[in-house]
């Protein structure tokens, strides 16, 4: 879905310039898949790790000659990069939403040049109230999130409860999105109009992997750029978000005959009469379908 | 004609009021600032401090900004001799306990919002309509080129009667000045505002005022600290007192709570119910060396239990340490000095027993845990005068323990010659073995 997203920014110019940042741990899944089909050349992959032998295994496990390992801390790496290049960014954090997560989001939004991606991947679980109640923790949700991201992020009508279900996926939502407003104002300030840097949301998957994921992102460009913004398209994919409405990756369970079957009527134009699938499962795999890999690379 | 000596001109031009002393204030306490005034509107016309029912209504966005009170308004006499003087004239009547007192603070947080600005007032005997155009204002001079610094009325209505429940302020902004009207767009600028405004007026809100912003109406959590029969906070009250001047009433409280929170562990400072001064954990409250202390063992939030509370109040409000702009205190009055040294002497007492708790959770103790946990939190305002902190001391020692340890070292060789005559497989098993052997053989009746 990303990479389809990310092919339509040949608007901003070729997309095999861009450099990809992110978190690609030990098996840089992510640097894998993007660098096949978008043929990116300038990968940084940030690790946290300080040990010269722990980084050497990351060394070893670099997949290609175009990615470039970054040690330490995202909070540090990040500012020292050099921004004059279009990038897509993909924070793809273990954890939930933090103090530290909106300053790496902040450097980004302050630092990105028009044309640029920023995807933010977090766990979405409800902020736990302290485990330790010796240690005199947050009581409530509510408490934890502000102890998290600082109290005068989390907007004052929010409650506990609202935080339950897909709550803390949306809370996190508007307190990264209400992050690069500010940066975004603050950074605009001494531009005149048509300098000035915009960001419009493109994504909002909500999606189920054990814990509740949230990705959140969008595109950064010149509000002299807007024109190039729309010829994108990106409103066209089914998968486009704006806002806080969220778009739930929630593929059905069908058996590989089922699939077989069903994939022949695809795209969907008139559900088939003769399989035993629900309509709505239908159309959840009709949604989806496309970017479901076709087969897997094994080794025997 | 006589001939007189030469003088420089040192009256202050419009332009200072408009761009210059605007810089001294953050969008936030500007609008802070406004409430100050609604306030001292509330105080005027309910001196017992019970404030139902009066409500502070703020609303902006990119176009403009208004504030509207029903705290009594403003009478023209006021507003024409001093309201929209620059700075405060001597003389002007005191509100008792208020908390505007600069005479700047209106003019100056409606000059940095914007150029054009509305104020519609109607007070028990009079009301009144201005409109000001800040450009056009700058603007006026009299026939010798001197600066007009006169605002006209619209309205004027003096000797008429208005019921009190219709009496109130209504200020309006326009034409904002852009950097204000991008401000006002920005989800976290209104975030921080609410969070300021309420932590600044928090004593208002407890007394009942309603102060909404946007859609949203403040809530706030009341100061309160533990207190049991086994913890008691500290509370000092003192005095100031000086010659033909009001008095100066200190109330000082330091103690704990539950909830361990650095980012709300620290000073609150207030002056006449505006608080100055928030979680501070600085040398401007006495923390300086101890401080550094504190960060040390952060790990287990030590001093994140820690509140003090300092209240100032006095009928004239230019004896109290505040600083113009109400963002900070004036730390060279004496009052403050003075307070100063009571705070520390608090400090110190609740920082011994927090180092004490810590020490306790590090050893798995949970003595002064269960106090804690069995103290309620009480109001500041209910909070009995008492000096010293005080806290429960663990009474007997500990119960001697029924095991112990033996620990010493033999050659390898011989502790496995044991092994075999044991028939064991482990060293302490050898140690266990051997001495059950000793004690059955030695030990006659008290053997096992």
């Amino acid at each position: 879905m990303l990479a389809e997203s990310f092919r339509r920014l040949s608007q901003f110019g070729r997309v095999d310039l861009y450099r990809y940042v992110g978190f690609g741990s030990l098996y840089f899944s992510d640097f894998l898949l993007f660098h096949k089909l978008l043929g990116f050349k300038n990968m940084v992959s940030i690790e946290k790790a300080d040990d010269p032998n722990v980084q050497n295994r990351f060394e070893y496990n670099r997949p290609f000659e175009a990615v470039t390992m970054k040690f330490g801390h995202s909070n540090t790496v990040l500012p020292g990069l050099p921004w004059d290049v279009r990038s897509i960014v993909w924070l793809d954090y273990e954890g939930g939403l933090d103090k530290g997560v909106l300053t790496d989001v902040a450097t980004v939004a302050s630092k990105v040049i028009s044309g640029s991606v920023l995807l933010v991947t977090l766990n979405a679980s409800v902020p736990k109230a302290s485990p330790d109640e010796t240690e005199g923790g947050p009581k409530t949700a509510i408490d934890a999130l502000e102890r998290d991201v600082g109290k005068v992020k989390v907007p004052p009508t929010l409650e506990s409860r609202d935080l339950a279900g897909w709550g803390t996926a949306r809370a996190y939502r508007s307190i990264i999105d209400n992050q690069i407003e500010e940066t975004l104002k603050e950074r605009n300030g001494i531009l005149s109009p048509g300098a000035r840097m915009k960001y419009s949301q493109l994504f909002n998957f909500h999606y189920s992997d054990g814990a509740k994921m949230l990705t959140v992102g969008g595109l950064f460009f010149d509000e002299a750029q807007e024109a190039n913004v729309s010829s994108c398209g990106f409103n066209h994919l089914g998968f486009y978000r704006n806002g806080d409405e969220a778009y739930s990756i929630d593929p059905p369970l069908l058996t590989f005959r089922e699939i077989r079957a069903l994939e022949q009527h695809l795209p969907l134009v008139n559900a088939p009469t003769n399989l035993p699938i629900s309509d709505t499962d239908m159309q959840r795999y009709n949604g989806v379908y496309r970017y479901f890999p076709y087969f897997a690379e094994t080794e025997l | 004609m006589t001939a007189t000596n030469p003088t420089i001109d040192a009256s202050p031009t419009k332009d200072f009021f408009i761009s210059i002393i605007t810089r001294d204030v953050l969008l936030d306490l500007a609008i802070a600032d406004l409430v100050d005034n609604c306030v001292d509107g509330a105080i005027r016309i309910r001196p017992t401090g019970d404030y139902k029912d009066l409500f502070v209504k703020i609303k902006f966005d990119r176009d403009s900004f208004s504030i509207e009170d029903n705290c009594g308004g403003i009478e023209a006499d006021i507003a024409i001799n001093y309201a929209f003087r620059f700075g405060r004239p001597p003389g002007m009547p005191d509100t008792p306990g208020s908390v505007g007192q600069f005479g700047v603070g209106m003019k100056r947080s409606l000059f940095k919002m914007g150029n054009y600005f509305g104020i519609a007032s109607i007070a028990p005997t009079t009301d009144f309509i201005l409109n000001v155009d800040v450009e056009d204002w700058a603007k006026k001079v009299d026939k010798n080129g001197k600066e007009i610094w006169e605002f006209e009325f619209e309205e004027l209505h003096t000797g008429v009667s208005h019921d009190m429940k219709d009496c109130g302020t209504t200020i309006t902004v326009k034409r904002l000045h852009t950097p204000i009207a991008e401000e006002f767009e920005i989800e976290n600028f209104k975030l921080r505002l609410i969070e300021s405004l309420r932590s600044k007026h928090e004593e208002s809100l407890a007394k009942g005022l309603v102060i909404e912003v946007g859609s949203v109406t403040l809530s706030h959590d009341e100061a309160a600290l533990l207190l049991s029969e086994e913890i008691k906070p500290i509370h000092v009250a003192s005095t100031v007192k000086t010659e033909s001047k009001p008095d100066v009433v200190i109330n000082t409280y330091a103690g704990i709570v539950e909830e361990a929170n650095e980012e709300k562990s620290g000073w609150y400072i207030s002056c006449n119910g505006r608080l100055i001064l928030k979680a501070d954990k600085t040398k401007v409250t006495g923390w300086d060396a101890t401080y550094d202390e504190l960060t040390i063992p952060k790990a287990h939030y030590q001093f994140a239990r820690f509140r003090g509370y300092v209240r100032f109040h006095s009928d004239s409000a230019s004896l109290l340490p505040w600083n113009t702009t109400k963002s900070g205190l004036d730390t060279e009055s004496p009052v403050y000095q003075s307070t100063k040294l009571e705070m520390v002497a608090a400090m110190r007492q609740v920082i011994d027993f927090l180092n004490k708790l810590d020490a306790e959770i590090d050893a798995g103790g949970d003595f002064l845990m269960t106090a804690i946990k069995s103290a309620k939190l009480v109001k500041i305002a209910e909070i009995p005068e008492q000096p010293l902190f005080i806290f429960p001391t663990p009474k007997a020692s500990r119960p001697k323990p029924k095991s112990g340890t033996i620990k010493y070292s033999k050659p390898t060789e011989e502790i496995e010659l044991v092994k075999d005559l044991l028939g064991v497989t482990t060293a302490t098993a050898v140690g266990e073995g051997t001495f059950d052997y000793y004690l059955s053989m030695e030990g006659g009746n008290r053997g096992r």
